[in-house]
């Protein structure tokens, strides 16, 4: 990062009764990628708790039951390795793209800057532009600063509200919540939760704002560890700029291509100056490319005098975006994304063990037949109930299977959705193997082809195979 | 641009002093509660996935307000590191005293 550059003291009045940053409106290419962005985020953030996905909401998370219902996928304590991987997934793409795009997140998707652009557009709206809301603030109260006031906090308020509704969706189904909610029927932990995120918003994206960038969130803090040289990041081409207008009028020198305007702080959503160089503060959102850009238009100068770089391409004027680290990052998030894949497309919707019981070694019948007793285990892992058949056959060392009959009893059982089933059952052999030998077990959902898994587990009978015929002899 | 440049307000310096003195930037203490509370927050979070998947409950159903209090507990105990995390990074008190020279 560059080292920032010290400003010159200037005696000011006008912000001393209340610091406030009252950012600038900007429109341009940014701005509108950014616009886009908020408005496919907060629709697929208001609209996903009311759609479902084969009868079952499309995102929920059932703490109650331990279910999660994610995007027509639903995890249950058993797959606590998918989280796993949809964490190591998130890590790895969060380092990719950083290593690249620079804070692309930030300034783009992270939420914070989600809500806090469409509680400043609501801001512009009830009180007007940057000028006019300082006038406002400055001025003393009166009926029409009380109204624009209200109004504000009066639709801050209510949006608040409904994303704080909207997150308790996740948790609890929208119709239900919104239902109940219409009706002032809304009690108990869905009320807190509803209110608690609700103030929570109105005040994150209201009031605090940058300061969650600045001093709350982690993120900014390590970029130095993701950052290199390398990496897209939004400067100001101090070789184009400097000395700028009034610093060039002072000294007698021709002027670089800043005419001091002061547009590109003005506009900053986080008060920093880009032309200190870049500071951690900084969240990437361009509306100082914007801001920028327009000026340059304005005065006939050619764009990019603040604009998206790299150190490199700073000191070459080139990009090298395929550089070992990026591949190495991006090699390793395809790996791991398509680990991921792999497990969600081949997770088994059953969870079978077989377990013997160890209190007896095998049980010899009459007839000369053998029996094993064994806990079956079974979570049925899908959204409906389901009847299971078991079958079992010998395999030998080689895991085929032999021909030696065997029977279970008994060899079906029903499994509610999302339950956990433990059921004794019996294995008999009329004629096994003497000794140690391996039978495999197979379940089989009897309504669903593809809830189906086996487990080998071990049967015992005697080394020795006695004959009934000969005991009455004795 | 349709906003009106004014150079009583948009003094680069002036903003700038702004952003540096608002809210968390000149109250150390409540930025302090601020980055322990919400550290601990996801901290909790994190917890309480862990908690409802690896710890086992059998087929229970867990009710909101246990979750809640489980939620709560969660938060206070992440709040212990997050905490003393948050007060080992202060500077010593005297850090950046000159040294003192015995006599």
């Amino acid at each position: 990062m560059n080292k920032p550059v010290s400003t010159p003291e200037q005696t000011v009045t006008f912000y001393q009764s209340a610091a406030k940053i009252y950012a600038r409106e900007v429109r341009g290419r940014y701005a509108r990628l950014r616009n886009i962005a908020m408005f496919a985020l907060l629709g697929f953030y208001y609209v996903t708790p009311w759609l479902s996905w084969n009868g079952t909401p499309f995102v929920l998370f059932d703490l109650p039951h331990r279910r999660f219902h994610v995007f027509g996928l639903t995890l249950v304590p058993q797959d606590f390795y998918l989280l796993t991987a949809m964490l190591a997934m998130a890590a790895f793409t969060l380092f990719f793209f950083t290593t690249v795009g620079g804070r692309l997140w930030c300034g783009y998707a992270c939420p914070q800057t989600v809500w806090t652009e469409a509680f400043m557009w609501i801001e512009r709206y009830t009180e007007g532009d940057r000028y006019a809301r300082i006038k406002l603030d400055r001025a003393p109260w009166s009926a029409q600063k009380i109204l624009r006031k209200s109004a504000k906090h009066l639709l801050w308020g209510m949006f608040a509200l409904y994303t704080g509704l909207t997150f308790v969706a996740y948790f609890v189904p929208a119709p239900q919540l919104f239902a109940d909610a219409l009706h002032f029927n809304l009690a108990g932990w869905a009320l807190f939760w509803s209110v608690f995120y609700g103030f929570a918003t109105w005040g994150n994206a209201g009031f605090l704002r940058e300061q969650v960038c600045k001093y709350m969130c982690p993120y900014a803090r390590f970029q130095s560890a993701m950052f290199d040289k390398d990496t897209l990041i939004i400067a100001y081409d101090e070789k184009r700029g400097e000395p700028r207008k009034s610093a060039a009028k002072k000294e007698g020198k021709a002027a670089g291509d800043c005419i001091d305007c002061s547009i590109c702080v003005q506009v900053c959503p986080v008060g920093i100056d880009i032309r200190n160089g870049l500071q951690y503060e900084c969240i990437a959102c361009a509306a100082c490319v914007d801001a920028c850009n327009d000026v340059m238009d304005s005065v006939n100068k050619p764009r990019g005098l603040i604009r998206y770089t790299s150190d490199h391409h700073d000191e070459t004027g080139h990009f090298h975006i395929f550089r070992p680290r990026a591949i190495g990052y991006g090699v390793i998030w395809l790996l791991v994304c398509a680990g991921f894949g792999v497990l969600v497309l081949f997770r088994s919707p059953i969870s079978f063990d077989v377990v013997r019981d160890r209190k007896q070694l095998y049980r010899e019948m009459v007839d000369g037949g053998v029996e094993n007793v064994y806990q079956i285990k079974l979570s049925n892992k899908s959204d409906q109930p389901h009847r299971y058949r078991l079958s079992a056959v010998f395999v030998n060392q080689h895991g085929e299977d032999d021909d030696l009959d065997v029977s279970l009893d008994p060899s079906e059982f029903d499994a509610a959705a999302g339950a956990h089933e433990s059921v004794t059952i019996t294995a008999r052999a009329d004629d096994p193997h003497p000794g140690v030998s391996k039978l495999k077990f197979t379940v089989q959902a009897v309504d669903a082809d593809a809830h189906h898994d086996d487990h080998v587990a071990t049967f015992l009978a005697p080394s020795e195979r006695h004959d009934s015929e000969h005991d009455n002899e004795h | 641009m349709k906003e009106i440049n004014d150079p009583q307000f948009d003094a680069a310096d002036a903003i700038l002093r702004a952003a540096r003195e608002r809210a968390l930037g000149a109250r150390p203490g409540l930025r302090m509660l601020a980055i322990t509370g919400w550290s601990s927050f996801l901290g909790a979070v994190v917890l309480l996935a862990a908690w409802l998947l690896a710890i086992p409950h059998d087929d229970e159903t867990i009710e909101f307000g246990r979750l809640a209090s489980v939620f709560i507990v969660l938060w206070a105990l992440a709040a212990v590191p997050a905490l003393s995390a948050a007060m080992l990074a202060q500077p010593s008190p005297g850090a950046f005293d000159p040294p003192r020279r015995r006599h």
